[in-house]
């Protein structure tokens, strides 16, 4: 038979505080997302960037040969093709990886200090350039953001989705209970 | 970003040994919270003891704030995790039909599991019903299959919802879940 102990008015006070200040402090948050480091851009921020053509901005692409044939982003070079002096003429060198940062970050610490990380990677470029989604029952607010990004991924032959009610993205998958 | 444990392409053994791992704590966390009685279970609905709801609501916060914090640290990956589809009319009558079979057994599938495996013979017999309730489910639902998929919402959160951003979500679900608890006290006192 198990003994149940009954919790301490301190340790219940304590836990309500912890709950209150992390509950206070989401909503200051108010984003899940980690916040962009300094040495971090954004997919949607790196698209932008691109079709304005910005000057002096070079996109690298730090995956495998093999991948990079497949498949890279608009203007991106292999890491092997740029030179020190096509790195040295530019302002801001952007270097991408599959998502999990961490070719990316090697070769960002072998670029040097004007190199930044595309956040999320190829994957991040798929998910919120090329390929976004909305709910088609979402509110109008969210549903005119999404045209902003839906505009950005026709330019760049992504396909934006609107999603019937009960689609879900690409996860044909049972229903799970508990 | 290192989380959830594994991903979708991991083999089923793996799957299956972390599902049984996660199954054992959450069976030994509902046995320490005493949820393996089924008298203490229905002494819910009495008004006498709810530390159901309690319990529930604290590990609802804590996954909560475990998810949002974990991710906003960069440790979990949100896009990773799996959201289960909403049917709102099929779930409701589901909640329902749950609902009546929590309260005349006095116990629900997790905590009948707790029950049988603490040797307690109303949890083994409740689990005959469940095994006999989904073998009928499957075989009535197969005839109704207009109901089954009728009012389907995909992967519907309250942040889409409310249209609200997901930190004041977590922020009134956190004070939702305070008042619960301070409303439980006093309905406790008030029918002890």
């Amino acid at each position: 038979m198990s003994t149940y102990v009954r919790m301490s008015a301190r340790v219940r006070g304590v836990l309500i505080a912890l709950a209150l200040a992390s509950g206070a402090l989401a909503a200051i948050a108010g984003s899940p997302q980690p916040r962009l480091a300094h040495d971090e851009i954004a997919a949607v921020d790196l698209a932008q960037r691109l079709r304005d053509a910005e000057p002096g901005l070079l996109v690298l692409d730090a995956r495998r040969d093999a991948a990079v044939r497949e498949e890279r982003l608009p203007g991106a070079l292999p890491l092997h093709e740029a030179d020190a002096a096509r790195v040295a003429a530019a302002t801001l060198v952007v270097i991408y990886d599959d998502g999990d940062g961490l070719a990316a970050d090697r070769a960002r610490t072998a670029v040097g200090a004007n190199a930044r990380r595309l956040r999320g990677g190829l994957r991040a470029w798929h998910a919120d350039v090329l390929f976004p989604v909305v709910r088609s029952d979402a509110s109008a607010r969210r549903r005119q953001e999404f045209e902003t990004r839906a505009a950005l991924s026709r330019y760049f032959g992504g396909t934006p989705r609107r999603l019937e009610p009960g689609e879900t993205i690409d996860r044909a998958r049972s229903r799970r209970g508990c | 970003m290192n989380a959830p444990l594994l991903t979708e392409s991991a083999p089923l053994s793996a799957t299956l040994a972390v599902a049984l791992v996660v199954g054992i704590g959450f069976g030994f966390a509902l046995e320490r919270a005493g949820l393996g009685s089924a008298r203490r279970l229905v002494a819910q609905f009495y008004g006498r003891d709810l530390r159901v709801l309690k319990v529930m609501f604290s590990a609802l916060l804590v996954a909560m704030l475990g998810v949002f914090w974990l991710s906003r640290a960069g440790v979990l990956d949100l896009q990773a995790l799996y959201v289960p589809p909403t049917w709102l009319l099929p779930q409701c009558v589901g909640g329902f039909v749950f609902g009546a079979g929590l309260i005349a057994a006095g116990l629900c599938p997790g905590t009948a599991c707790v029950a049988a495996a603490t040797g307690r013979i109303d949890g083994a017999f409740v689990l005959l019903g469940l095994f006999g309730g989904m073998l009928g489910c499957g075989l009535l639902l197969a005839r109704w299959p207009g109901f089954y998929e009728s009012t389907a919402r995909g992967a519907w959160t309250l942040p889409e919802l409310l249209d609200l951003p997901y930190g004041a979500v977590v922020a009134i679900v956190v004070a939702v879940a305070l008042l619960a608890f301070v409303a439980a006290e006093r309905i406790e006192r008030r029918f002890a």
